[in-house]
């Protein structure tokens, strides 16, 4: 059974029906022309804003002040643009240009801006402000940065963690050590990176993290020693080759690798006879110290150690079948 | 300093930046964005140096190189590689480059590698 709508009811509905239909047309239609008239507009400020951007890159002593008076000079808006120009630059630069550019965004009030929301309720906004915090290091960002390395948010955590690899302070190092932690919800390779970034300066807590009772502690920390090759790490390295946990020790041996340290090799000789993955990482090392020191090593793992072993230590194949 | 220059990279930003701070040596530069434009720039022109992206959508930058060296094209390669990223550097040298630059990286520094490669 059917029942019929009241004309007038139907005509209503219909009546309704096409004004909303209108209502979200014409939304729709507004909505792209100010997304095109913004594109436009900062198109616009691209063209004319970028080549000063770009000058200021390459700027001599002598001409620096003036280029910094004519950003203080522009409007908000292309002060604005200016900022974000420099931001994105920024990412892929390190030192004359990118101090240039650092004056530039601060006559461009960029970091009051960035300082301010730095509390913003949007993760993906503070997250922005941790990025921009590592690039333009403004008074007061590495508060800030520390503030968000215990951000709720973990890529919040995460970025500000990949942006105090550009502060070298004992906070700073401190803090991206405990980032290696297992249980610290940060990738290892960015904390290590950022230790990386922080340079020389870290050697000190670097040796110290290889002693770490945190397993992940220790395996960035032996990750990072070779890496830099911090000097008075060898003996803790060599001690870490036989570490109970098997991540700590193939990074022990990677960085063997490019350091290598006598009194590794009796341990790294265990490892390779023991064979597999740990006795492959092992042979690697051995193979990239002196000769004079790994002679007998060598000759023991090329006549007992597992094919596999005696590949990776690239021993000839009548060695390795001795 | 003379020198025609070829610098490919997906990232606008460092196109320019590196481009400007070539150009501000006296060096002539052109630009690329990706590695088919690299690769029909590298037959089309005769280039003193490429300075070369690694990490490119599409065609890397090893890629690249491997198909420029297999034409016997020795023209001196710079790549720029991420940080951290050593397997790039391993693969790039395997591949033929010349030198490499980690990035974020001095333009400065990069001008000065460009500048030994010239010789």
């Amino acid at each position: 059974m059917t029942t019929l709508l009241p004309p007038t009811l139907l005509q209503w509905l219909l009546v309704t029906a096409l004004l909303v239909a209108t209502v979200m047309l014409v939304a729709l239609v507004t909505q792209r022309a100010v997304r095109h008239r913004r594109e436009r507009r900062r198109a616009e400020l691209d063209e004319r804003l970028r080549p000063l951007v770009l000058e200021a890159s390459i700027a001599e002593d002598d001409e620096v002040d003036a280029l910094l008076a004519r950003v203080r000079a522009l409007d908000g808006e292309e002060r604005e643009h200016v900022g974000r120009t420099v931001s994105s630059m920024l990412r892929g630069i390190t030192g004359e240009a990118a101090d240039r550019l650092r004056a530039l965004a601060d006559a461009s009030g960029l970091a009051p801006r960035v300082i301010a929301a730095a509390r913003h309720r949007d993760p993906v906004v503070r997250a922005d402000v941790a990025e921009a915090l590592g690039l333009l290091a403004p008074e007061g960002a590495l508060a800030l940065l520390l503030e968000l390395a215990d951000d709720a948010s973990a890529d919040v955590r995460t970025v500000a963690i990949r942006a105090l690899g550009a502060f070298d302070e004992p906070a700073s190092v401190d803090r991206v050590v405990a980032a290696l932690a297992v249980d610290s919800g940060i990738p290892t390779s960015v904390a290590a990176s950022a230790l990386l970034q922080q340079g020389s300066a870290v050697g000190d807590r670097v040796r110290r993290a290889l002693e770490d009772d945190d397993p992940g502690v220790r395996r960035g920390a032996a990750r990072v020693a070779g890496l830099l090759q911090a000097s008075g790490s060898g003996d803790a390295l060599a001690r870490l080759v036989a570490d109970e946990h098997e991540s700590v020790r193939l990074a022990a041996m990677r960085s063997l690798e490019r350091m290598p340290v006598r009194d590794a090799v009796p341990a790294l000789r265990a490892a390779a006879l023991d064979g597999g993955t740990i006795g492959e990482a092992a042979a690697r090392a051995l193979i990239a110290m002196p000769g004079r020191w790994t002679a007998d090593a060598l000759a023991q793992i090329g006549a007992e150690a597992e094919p596999g072993v005696r590949r990776a230590a690239g021993l000839p194949r009548a060695a390795a079948s001795a | 300093m003379n020198g025609r220059i070829l610098v490919v990279d997906d990232d606008r930003d460092i196109r320019d930046l590196v481009a400007i701070k070539l150009e501000s040596a006296g060096l002539e530069v052109e630009t690329r964005a990706d590695g088919s434009e690299a690769l029909q720039a590298a037959s089309d022109g005769e280039w003193s140096v490429i300075v070369l992206d690694v990490m490119m959508p599409g065609m890397s930058g090893i890629d690249v190189l491997r198909q420029i060296r297999d034409r016997g094209d020795r023209t001196p390669v710079i790549l720029l590689t991420a940080r951290g990223q050593e397997k790039d550097i391993e693969a790039g040298f395997a591949a033929g480059a010349d030198h490499y630059v980690t990035k974020p990286f001095s333009p400065r520094a990069l001008l000065a590698r460009v500048t030994a490669a010239l010789g």
